[in-house]
């Protein structure tokens, strides 16, 4: 029987188009995901940074949980066998959003790419989650970072320790006033803070925020970022030049899951409330796991009511 | 076809303030009249829109993007603890987030304390940074009556001049936090819409800096 698209709402067109792209890119779709107890969350509360857990009690007494989240389901299942998997899912997730009162139900549709990864694996994520992202809005804009830029910046700026902290919350929070006060508090090099400030108050393309990257005093943090990024931009740049527009250095960007280590995503569309697209690379769950694999993935959580935002 | 920039603006002197300092920055309202009662004002030259909300439903707006743009108190910037980019220190309502209790009082450390505030959220983590347990007694006006009639031991609350603590025979304990009028931003209208967003702060900076000389 045809289904007659007509039919169709422009979120659940979306989602169809979403599952096309994964399916284009070789990503099995995953169905094995079931409850989880309550202590695997608890185990690894670090990972999830303390995101509440919705809990309930089985016939059986057991503790259960919703999903907060999908990755650490699907890893704790991985079975490694010294191929790359790629698995597509689309999940139920329960979690307390920023500034809400409460749980959300909210629909994530994502991708995860294990095993023995290379640099073409990263590539072809970056680019996947492009043509994820372009489904919903031609006008996305895809922020690219990595787990020690804003480490490093700390470092180049030869901020100590023990003030580290309102420096790195400024940052987040592109907070320029609060950069500048606390920088001339601390008698911070003058030179240096303006290349943060331009890298903060300003959103330009990622080759840009890279070479101004590359103005400040080097360290072996920011050496690692840079060396990471630059060779993925120069990739992209011949692979993939129509995604260059869509792509910004985040410098400002902390992951908002622990497990996360090296390249960070996250993804934007113009009407949207926040980031719609989550992901990163995260090796130091594998370990956690006592697997000796690598994993890089995304997700999308789709918007439920707010169908403008697909177009 | 460019779109609008919505700006919210908290009602009161604060608003006032930087409403004045948009106009003067060339996003004057064409139709404004003496006494305007209106919520939502238009420059449609400019395709500027203002809106004037409770100064402590700024973050709000600003951060679920009803609002591009907000002036807001970096009081109430703390206390909502939205998600919102702090892009400029307005430097005017300019006043500090303090302690404050009866003349002579100090905490012995041996109970509870009873601290009554507008500001819950604040309070909670200035003490909770001191690992100190306390007892927060949230009022919504005449805080400084609190410790007068035994509701509570002390209070934190913005003090400008310390006139009405001095009054009411409180004084200062601590300073919490230096407080001004920031601009703050969305982070998506910051992504979307950032050329205009940063030439209104380069306008609004420029006007600062002149003002200052003057």
């Amino acid at each position: 029987m045809a289904i007659d698209g007509s039919l169709l709402s422009s979120r659940e067109k979306a989602i169809l188009a979403l599952r096309h792209v994964f399916h284009q890119y070789e990503y099995h779709p995953y169905s094995k995901l079931r409850w989880e107890d309550y202590d695997f969350y608890a185990q690894h509360k670090a990972f999830l940074q303390n995101t509440p857990i919705l809990s309930f009690h089985d016939y059986d007494g057991r503790l259960l949980a919703l999903r907060p989240d999908v990755t650490l389901s699907l890893v704790r299942r991985y079975q490694p066998d010294g191929l790359i998997q790629k698995w597509s899912y689309e999940e139920t997730v329960y979690r307390v959003p920023e500034g809400a009162h409460g749980f959300q139900e909210m629909l994530q549709m994502g991708v995860e790419c294990l095993g023995p990864l290379t640099d073409k694996e990263e590539l072809d994520l970056i680019c996947m989650a492009g043509d994820t992202l372009k489904v919903l809005n031609d006008a996305f804009l895809l922020d690219i970072s990595h787990t020690m830029l804003l480490p490093g910046l700390l470092l180049s700026l030869q901020i100590p320790e023990l003030i580290q902290a309102p420096f790195m919350k400024a940052f987040q929070k592109r907070n320029l006033a609060e950069i500048l006060s606390l920088s001339q508090e601390y008698g911070l090099d003058h030179q240096n803070i303006e290349i943060i400030m331009q890298l903060l108050g300003h959103y330009g393309e990622l080759e840009e925020g890279l070479l101004q990257l590359q103005q400040l005093p080097s360290n072996p943090l920011l050496i690692q970022a840079i060396s990471n990024l630059a060779p993925l931009i120069e990739k992209i740049q011949t692979q993939n030049p129509s995604l260059l527009q869509h792509l910004r250095l985040d410098s400002s960007m902390e992951p908002n899951i622990g497990y996360y280590r090296g390249l960070i995503l996250r993804g934007y569309l113009p009407n949207a409330k926040a980031a719609i697209l989550n992901g990163g690379r995260y090796d130091p769950l594998l370990e956690k796991l006592e697997k000796p694999d690598f994993g890089f993935g995304f997700a999308l959580t789709l918007p439920h009511d707010e169908e403008e935002d697909v177009q | 076809m460019m779109p609008w920039l919505n700006i919210a603006l908290p009602k009161g002197r604060l608003g006032e303030y930087a409403m004045a300092l948009f106009v003067e920055a060339g996003y004057g309202i064409p139709d404004l009249q003496e006494n305007d009662r209106r919520l939502i004002l238009e420059n449609t030259e400019k395709k500027v829109r203002f809106f004037w909300v409770k100064p402590i439903d700024v973050p709000i707006y600003v951060a679920r993007g009803a609002a591009d743009l907000g002036i807001a108190g970096k009081d109430v910037i703390l206390e909502q603890a939205a998600e919102v980019y702090e892009m400029l220190n307005l430097n005017f309502g300019i006043c500090r987030m303090v302690l404050a209790a009866k003349k002579g009082w100090s905490d012995q450390g041996t109970r509870i304390l009873r601290i009554a505030t507008k500001y819950p959220r604040i309070t909670t983590r200035y003490f909770a940074n001191q690992h100190r347990q306390v007892d927060i007694i949230s009022l919504n006006g005449s805080i400084e009556l609190a410790p007068v009639v035994g509701l509570a031991d002390a209070i934190v609350d913005l003090v400008e001049t310390g006139g009405t603590l001095r009054a009411n025979g409180l004084e200062e304990i601590d300073i919490i936090e230096q407080i001004s009028a920031r601009l703050i931003v969305n982070p998506i209208a910051f992504r979307y819409q950032g050329e205009r967003i940063r030439e209104i702060r380069e306008q609004v900076l420029d006007l600062k800096k002149i003002q200052q000389k003057g």
